[in-house]
């Protein structure tokens, strides 16, 4: 057990972390991290060593976050903000983030599949083909899912930012 | 032509003669890149708690079964995974959480898996093993594992490593041979 404690005390904030980035709850990331080393005890004799350890421990929690993705997603149906046009070569004519006070927030606002694609591709680096297999679905779908995460992305950063002028110029009537 | 999201999105961009002189598509890369830094930034706001104890005891309220009939059973299981987890230990201590540092099988990956193997053939003969059998097993084992682990730990090289693994190796399966021996003179 001691040998067991020393691979939680060496990934878990990692772990942690990256369930809190996938799933935007604190709470739920707590759960999936939770679930993810029980596994990760449970399966260490499968890891054979053909990749890194890290990486193995990563994918586990990255597959437990999308599994509570999954069976919440059963339970309710997610919305998704109305994207009018997604066009192929202007989404990043400008940085729409760089207003931005707390895009924590922003993402949380994504519906969490979308979400989810968008930090396994973007920040932790895994390919359409990876992400498709962990969800089951077809490498189009995580293609797709991504184009529209960052279309989603922007329409919600640039409500915001019309919102905060709005509310700037009330302000100034007053 | 200019580049699609889509190329700009899978870092599609490198040998593409365009990119190269095009100001625009290199400053939509450079927002993106700006962008993709503001995601990975994001943590949560408060530190996670320590889960350790709950997780331990979730994970043996699993794998422990009540029944006295599966205690052998579980001797075995719980040895293996024990023994994984230090040895996968002693390998993480040189890497730094989630950094990829991809290995090739080699000889010694193929003669551990061998030994996990013959190890799983053991937890399937539970209870037909003699006492006596298990006991001296357990212990040679339980020596010889101590020995690898602090070859892990000293950083010997692959082939004194490959010498204890196949040591291992041929403990189990000398003890599978007797078993099977017994069998055939009961018959």
């Amino acid at each position: 057990m001691a040998a067991f404690e020393q691979i939680y005390r060496t990934y878990s904030e990692a772990s942690y972390y990256l369930a809190y980035r996938i799933c935007g709850c604190e709470a739920i990331a707590q759960e999936i991290s939770h679930d993810a080393f029980i596994k990760v005890m449970a399966n260490i004799n499968k890891y054979r060593g053909a990749g890194s350890f890290a990486g193995w421990v990563r994918r586990i929690v990255a597959n437990e976050a999308i599994n509570h993705i999954n069976s919440e997603k059963r339970q309710r149906i997610d919305h998704d903000v109305e994207v009018v046009e997604i066009s192929s070569n202007n989404l990043f004519e400008h940085n729409w983030l760089e207003s931005c006070r707390d895009l924590d927030t922003l993402t949380a606002k994504l519906p969490s599949v979308s979400r989810a694609v968008l930090i396994l591709h973007q920040v932790e680096g895994y390919k359409h083909q990876e992400i498709a297999e962990m969800f089951g679905k077809s490498v189009s779908f995580s293609k797709v899912t991504l184009n529209r995460a960052f279309a989603s992305l922007r329409q919600l950063s640039n409500n915001e930012e019309s919102d905060n002028a709005s509310n700037r110029s009330t302000a100034y009537r007053r | 032509m200019h580049l699609t999201d889509q190329q700009l999105i899978e870092d599609d961009y490198d040998e593409n003669i365009h990119f190269s002189q095009c100001q625009p598509c290199q400053q939509r890369l450079e927002h993106l890149l700006v962008i993709r830094q503001q995601l990975s930034d994001i943590v949560p706001p408060d530190h996670q708690i320590d889960q350790w104890q709950s997780i331990k005891q979730d994970f043996l309220s699993q794998h422990q079964p009540p029944s006295s009939n599966k205690k052998k059973l579980n001797f075995w299981r719980l040895t293996s995974m024990s023994l994984a987890a230090s040895l996968v230990l002693f390998a993480i201590l040189l890497s730094p959480p989630f950094k990829d540092n991809p290995s090739q099988a080699s000889d010694l990956e193929v003669l551990i898996a061998k030994n996990n193997q013959l190890q799983q053939q053991l937890v399937t003969l539970n209870g037909q093993l003699k006492l006596a059998g298990i006991k001296q097993l357990q212990f040679q084992l339980g020596q010889l594992d101590a020995v690898i682990q602090q070859a892990y730990f000293d950083q010997l090289s692959d082939d004194h490593k490959i010498t204890l693994w196949q040591q291992r190796q041929q403990l189990i399966s000398n003890t599978l041979i007797n078993q099977q021996q017994s069998k055939i003179v009961r018959i």
